[in-house]
């Protein structure tokens, strides 16, 4: 393993800031998130979770404040950003599969352009995926031929066929049927389990509660509050977390 | 009540909604025939009071008598041709024209479309000029910019100097460096035709077998292969074989011009359209002591001319050619020799075409990379890839669908846009039929041909791109 591989500390926010034009998006945002970790960030929407998720891979950029990937300082250098988007996978809420490739083309399309892996290696990689996530069947099938679940799951098999050290989840089960959320989540559950380092933005509270190591509670751009699920649930300590669990528990 | 008023038996004819939809169309055909026939009526009439070179009412005869002018450029064509011959001219001319102005105008179109949608600000901006300037003037107006402003201002021949080998930029045209197919490489071009026709078989073929076995993919790349497969052993049948015909003789006149031909008739003297011309072979001119006095290679047709010899030859031999052989222009006097020329009229009107059709796909083309999701970009970043891959791999392939029909609106207006050609005098289609209106005064004739000819080049640019349109549709469900 390299020198900074052995850091506990896979991802560090420390004080991160954007602004909106007039609107202070994200306000002094830190966290620390360790190897194999699942950290899981709930909150109202316009909370500011989806814009801090995507600031870690530079979706978004942030105006001050300090991110460290895997030991590679986020700045504006395209280098950096190219390193860690390579070690950091996303899930979005809208799939944004490539709907002219079939799901096998889709999979293959960054080992084989990015990675410079062999395509047919690629291809074997990407049957082990799509077996992982339980539709081996669809690989030359069009994405719109797919239901949102398996759409959902091919996304997912994409991400991984990156080899990333750490998946980002921002929404990954909010543009779902009810039906097609289960199959998808089980695939998360079985990825947190093989010790892979996620971030999850969710509103799945069964999810966060099972899976989480770590919930992190954010609120108008600001974390109010980080704790375990245990502590989290049954003992809030702040009148806004207790106000919000409140409101979706009922 | 109510419903005792309404039946459920059949309604009368002119309330029947299924009647009603017929009648109306009825009417609408009838309408249009009866305009129809007074127009034809009214025409026939008129034409039959007048009194032109082109006989009676709507004869087409016109088309087999002597033209009796000539064509400036196109595919060689003599006074003595038909009308219907001189036609054909130009609507190759206009091909020629439409062919080049399409495909360079995309790649032009496709450059400042994502220019313009690029992060340099600079490199947008320039793309938004340049659309804004030649999207806003009337093309007329810029085909004689480039006309007068740009190509005549370009030096004489006399003073051209040239481009390295590629050849000379003068005000009397562009004078290229070109490959041509010599005597010994005639098969060529039906060599080139096979391997068009093989290609495209090759690529349906290879694309029905992909199909079956359920593997994506386009057979474009076999096709390709098959064609420079067939063109690579036509070349080689043709080296081969390369021999010159047992009866080459020539015809040397004031020591220094003359031609190289078969004489098929076996009298010796060159005779048009019975004897063959020889094209693009090396021959030597030698003076009455037996000294060499000039060196060169036949043109096109078989013809040779040399100024300004140190002595007039007498004699003359030839080599055997290889199948394809390149011809550097060569100043001669007050022209050129060899190569390919471009007139200032083919290059005026394919530029002005070209730019103004560009500033129109441009925008096209930004649309298309608009109009794809912007989670499309944020999925392919997130996955590392770079913004040119982005662009090529992800998002160009899906504006396509976007960009597609209202290109081929572009790819029309271009070919019709060509018709102004006449402004500068270049012999397209549209030029040459005024002419022989001019001549023969067969007016509507003229029209109609003019009208059948774009719009027979219409449907089939439409059918090609349609048929395109459905290759690069999503598949769903």
């Amino acid at each position: 393993m390299a020198g900074h591989a052995e850091d506990a500390d896979i991802i560090i926010a420390k004080n991160v800031n954007k602004w909106y034009g007039e609107f202070h998006a994200l306000k002094n945002v830190s966290l620390t998130v360790k190897r194999r970790e699942v950290v899981v960030i709930i909150g109202p929407s316009g909370s500011g979770k989806s814009t801090f998720i995507r600031t870690i891979n530079r979706l978004e950029e942030h105006q001050s404040g300090d991110i460290v990937v895997d030991g590679i300082p986020l700045t504006r250098d395209v280098r950096n950003i190219e390193a860690i988007r390579m070690e950091t996978g996303m899930v979005f809420q809208q799939f944004n599969l490539f709907p002219h490739l079939t799901v096998m083309q889709n999979i293959t399309l960054a080992p084989i352009h990015v990675r410079k892996m062999k395509k047919q290696e690629a291809e074997a990689r990407a049957m082990q995926l799509l077996e992982r996530v339980g539709i081996p069947e669809q690989a030359q099938k069009y994405p719109g031929q797919l239901s949102g679940g398996q759409q959902q799951r091919v996304a997912i098999a994409r991400a991984l066929a990156m080899q990333p050290k750490i998946m980002l989840f921002d929404e990954p089960t909010s543009a779902l049927d009810p039906e097609m959320i289960r199959e998808v989540l089980e695939v998360m559950e079985e990825l947190a389990e093989s010790g892979m380092t996620m971030v999850v933005v969710t509103h799945e509270m069964g999810f966060a509660k099972g899976v989480a190591d770590r919930i992190v509670f954010m609120d108008s751009g600001e974390i109010v509050e980080i704790g375990t699920p245990d502590h989290f649930f049954t003992n809030p300590q702040h009148d806004r977390t207790k106000l919000f669990l409140q409101q979706i528990l009922k | 009540m109510t419903s005792s008023t309404l039946s459920t038996q059949r309604p009368p004819f002119y309330r029947d909604t299924r009647t009603i939809a017929i009648m109306l169309q009825v009417l609408f055909l009838l309408v249009v025939l009866l305009i129809g026939w007074f127009l034809y009526n009214n025409m026939v009439t008129r034409l039959a009071a007048g009194n032109t070179a082109a006989g009676g009412a709507l004869s087409w005869g016109f088309l087999g008598q002597t033209a009796g002018f000539g064509i400036s450029e196109g595919p060689t064509f003599r006074p003595e041709e038909s009308y219907g011959r001189a036609y054909l001219v130009g609507v190759i001319n206009t091909l020629r024209v439409g062919i080049v102005g399409v495909i360079l105008a995309t790649v032009l179109g496709l450059l400042a479309g994502i220019a313009r949608v690029s992060n340099n600000w600079l490199l947008s901006k320039l793309a938004m000029v340049y659309v804004e300037i030649f999207r806003s003037t009337p093309l007329l107006v810029q085909l004689l910019f480039w006309y007068v402003g740009v190509i005549a201002a370009l030096p004489p021949i006399q003073e051209a100097a040239p481009l390295g080998d590629l050849g000379y930029l003068t005000n009397r045209g562009m004078y290229l460096t070109w490959i041509f197919p010599s005597e010994t490489g005639r098969a060529l071009t039906w060599w080139l035709l096979g391997g068009v026709i093989v290609g495209v078989m090759v690529a349906w073929l290879r694309r029905r077998q992909l199909e079956r076995a359920g593997v994506p993919g386009s057979g474009v790349m076999a096709g390709f292969a098959a064609f420079v497969l067939v063109l690579v052993i036509g070349f080689l049948v043709a080296l081969g074989a390369s021999q010159m015909p047992t009866t080459t003789t020539y015809e040397l006149r004031r020591g220094d011009r003359g031609a190289l031909f078969e004489d098929i008739n076996g009298n010796g003297a060159f005779d048009l359209n019975v004897d063959r011309p020889l094209a693009y072979v090396p021959i030597t001119l030698y003076g009455a002591d037996g000294q060499v006095v000039a060196s060169g290679m036949t043109n096109g047709d078989g013809a040779f001319r040399f100024i300004d010899l140190p002595a007039e030859a007498t004699r003359l031999e030839w080599t055997t050619p290889a199948p394809l052989v390149v011809s550097e222009p060569q100043r001669q006097g007050f022209n050129f020799s060899g190569g390919i020329s471009v007139t200032p009229e083919f290059a005026a009107l394919l530029l002005a075409l070209v730019v103004y059709t560009g500033a129109f796909i441009a925008e096209i083309v930004r649309a298309g990379i608009n109009a794809v999701n912007k989670g499309q970009w944020e999925a392919s970043r997130a996955l590392g890839l770079s913004t040119g891959a982005t662009l090529r791999m992800v998002v160009l392939p899906q504006a396509l669908r976007v960009i597609i029909p209202p290109l081929t609106s572009q790819y029309l207006n271009l070919v019709k846009n060509s018709s102004l050609a006449i402004a500068v005098g270049y012999p397209d289609l549209f030029n040459v039929s005024r002419t022989i209106v001019n001549q023969t005064g067969a007016e509507v004739q003229g029209i109609l041909l003019v009208m059948a000819t774009y719009l027979t080049f219409s449907l089939i640019t439409s059918l090609f791109m349609n048929w395109y349109n459905k290759r690069v549709a999503l598949v769903e469900r």
